[in-house]
């Protein structure tokens, strides 16, 4: 019995309760706020918290009006919960108020954001291309190309991203002269340029990718040439790389989904490095000049919007897991 | 096998860097960039100290700052795993929020971290426990759960022995076999993470020398004098190899059930021998 409206929301629960994907849906849109908020206080907590930092040296003795509103600006009053849910809103409205240096936080990582997620994408997309055909052959054979592979992975896990980028810089830019060793050329002014100045970059992000990924798809790969399904096709014919490729590509997108989530949110770290040597206007190389002048509103503006955008890649990924494993979507 | 081969190279390193951090830099520019001496094997820098002198202080302080910062984060990580095991409600919030912390890049949260700190090593060590702590609390609750889950501890927590008892002297030495290959693991990430910081300008002061300021000074002069790039980059790898070595060998065997078990071996091919020498069947 009872209110009609009430049995359509017990309905409409139930549905979304015993709906698997609306049920991660839920559960990883839970954690992206669970996520935000901490990382919100955390930042909020240490921009309140710290004394001296960039926004007061806005008023120095020679401070002009504009410079006091500014101050004014960094600086809200008011209870502190208060401050706290004025801080928020202005996140979530992207209004990230002011840097040290007077600009505009928002526009200034929007414009930043484009040329980093370009590397990011760009790197995961060739090391994914790369690890899988590598993987493939590695996997029906035990020899020289596992080896290789090992070797390989180990060599490149062992060092930092900022090594890997000297070397690099030292032979391709000051040896060979092919590529430059910093600057970044728009698209506009010359594409071979603009591909040019991006080059190494990439290629630094893409070896740090296939480390991990070299790794995990190698044995996903050899794992699944032993499943009863594998000899199924083994028993009708085929063998080698295409044995491997049949048996364990479809198996492998979840896989290739969530280790491609994990490789942009790692991104983020390696452009830092990366765009710092290599002089890009990107998200990680304005972190590095604001934590380096203590811009606080800017540092921790940058990370909740790191947070977030890992956040929804790995949201993005557990969709693709689930769309692309049918025992998922049977799970109840 | 290769445990011994990762002590032996870290062994090198450590042997190497308290032999020669002890002795005089000495700063003099009128030797900037020289080649190898009998004094300097490995040369000088552009302020004319002696490289080989310089490497050794580096790679001293390098391990030693990411050493105390994985130690303190190992502690307070299996501390908390430990507080939270023993909870029976609000655990599984707690560990999403250290999970929020933990999926998050780690270099920016470390850059993020050491822009609020003056000091650099206080700040070196501040951000690399707060990127490790979330990751050791994770992986040692998760092996927690599954040690109280074995079958000798479900025994013991039946019978008469207190839980108390149980939970610190079976469950607790057990962790740490369990947890000490990733202790290995996070150690060589934070050697990585704090010379990429130090790289960048936001790890240690510049008169403490370690592994990424070193490479910082050589970039200006790696065209000229690639090897004062090379020979820090070697060491790094040495390191990272060792611990991976390490770490990757005692990720594989729980030497707690290992070593009974080889002496109950000896023990019953002792017996089978003597009950044959005495013509047993």
């Amino acid at each position: 019995m009872g209110c009609p409206i009430s049995g359509l929301l017990i309905i409409k629960s139930e549905a979304i309760v015993y709906n698997p994907l609306m049920k991660r849906v839920l559960i990883r849109l839970l954690s992206v706020f669970i996520t935000l908020f901490v990382l919100s206080l955390m930042v909020f907590l240490m921009i309140e918290g710290s004394l001296g930092d960039s926004s007061s040296l806005l008023l120095s003795e020679d401070a002009g009006e504009r410079e006091i509103e500014l101050y004014s600006q960094m600086r809200e009053s008011g209870p502190f919960f208060v401050r706290y849910l004025s801080f928020l809103a202005s996140f979530f409205s992207f209004d990230l108020g002011y840097s040290a240096n007077g600009l505009l936080i928002a526009p200034m990582i929007l414009s930043a954001l484009r040329i980093t997620l370009f590397i990011s994408f760009s790197s995961v997309l060739i090391s994914l291309v790369i690890s899988l055909l590598w993987s493939l052959f590695a996997s029906v054979r035990d020899g020289f190309s596992y080896r290789a592979l090992e070797a390989f992975s180990i060599f490149i896990s062992s060092l930092p991203s900022f090594v890997i980028s000297l070397f690099l810089i030292l032979v391709f830019s000051l040896k060979l002269r092919w590529f430059p060793t910093s600057g970044y050329v728009r698209i506009g002014d010359s594409f071979l340029g603009f591909l040019g100045s991006l080059f190494l970059p990439i290629l630094v992000l893409a070896l740090m990718h296939m480390s991990l990924m070299l790794r995990v798809f190698r044995s996903s790969f050899r794992s699944n040439l032993g499943s009863s399904y594998s000899l199924v096709l083994r028993s009708e014919g085929a063998k080698g790389v295409r044995l491997s490729f049949l048996t364990s590509f479809r198996e492998s997108i979840p896989l290739i989904a969530s280790l491609s989530a994990d490789s942009l949110a790692s991104s983020f770290s390696g452009s830092a490095v990366v765009e710092s040597i290599f002089a890009l206007p990107g998200v990680g190389s304005l972190l590095v000049s604001a934590s380096l002048s203590r811009d606080f509103r800017l540092t921790g503006s940058i990370l909740m919007v790191v947070a977030f955008l890992s956040s929804i890649f790995y949201l993005l990924s557990e969709f693709v897991a689930f769309l692309s494993d049918p025992r998922e979507r049977r799970a109840r | 096998m290769r445990l011994r081969g990762g002590i032996i190279i870290l062994g090198l390193i450590l042997a190497f860097s308290f032999a020669f951090s002890f002795l005089e830099v000495g700063i003099d520019l009128s030797r900037s960039l020289s080649g190898a001496s009998l004094t300097s094997p490995l040369g000088f820098d552009d302020l004319g100290r002696n490289y080989l002198v310089l490497l050794a202080r580096g790679t001293l302080t390098s391990l030693f700052f990411s050493f105390i910062s994985v130690s303190i984060s190992f502690f307070l990580g299996t501390l908390l795993s430990l507080f939270l095991s023993l909870l029976k409600r609000g655990y599984e919030l707690a560990l999403s929020i250290l999970d929020s912390v933990r999926m998050l890049p780690v270099t920016v949260v470390a850059i993020f971290l050491s822009s609020f700190f003056l000091l650099g090593e206080l700040r070196i060590v501040i951000s690399l426990v707060v990127v490790f702590t979330p990751m050791f609390t994770r992986i040692s609750f998760l092996k927690l759960s599954e040690i109280r889950n074995r079958e000798y501890i479900l025994f013991l927590s039946k019978s008469r022995v207190s839980r108390s008892r149980v939970f610190f002297c079976h469950v607790v030495p057990h962790l740490w076999l369990s947890i000490r290959g990733a202790y290995g693991v996070y150690l060589s990430t934070s050697i990585l993470l704090e010379s990429t910081l130090s790289y960048l300008g936001l790890g240690l002061r510049e008169e403490r020398p370690s592994l990424g300021s070193i490479m910082a000074n050589a970039k200006d002069y790696m065209l000229y004098r690639p090897s004062l790039l090379i020979y820090p980059t070697l060491i790094m790898l040495l390191i990272s190899l060792s611990l991976y070595l390490i770490s990757s060998s005692l990720g594989e065997f729980d030497s707690s059930l290992k070593r009974p078990l080889k002496g109950k071996l000896v023990n019953i091919a002792k017996f089978s021998s003597n009950r044959k020498a005495r013509g047993e069947s």
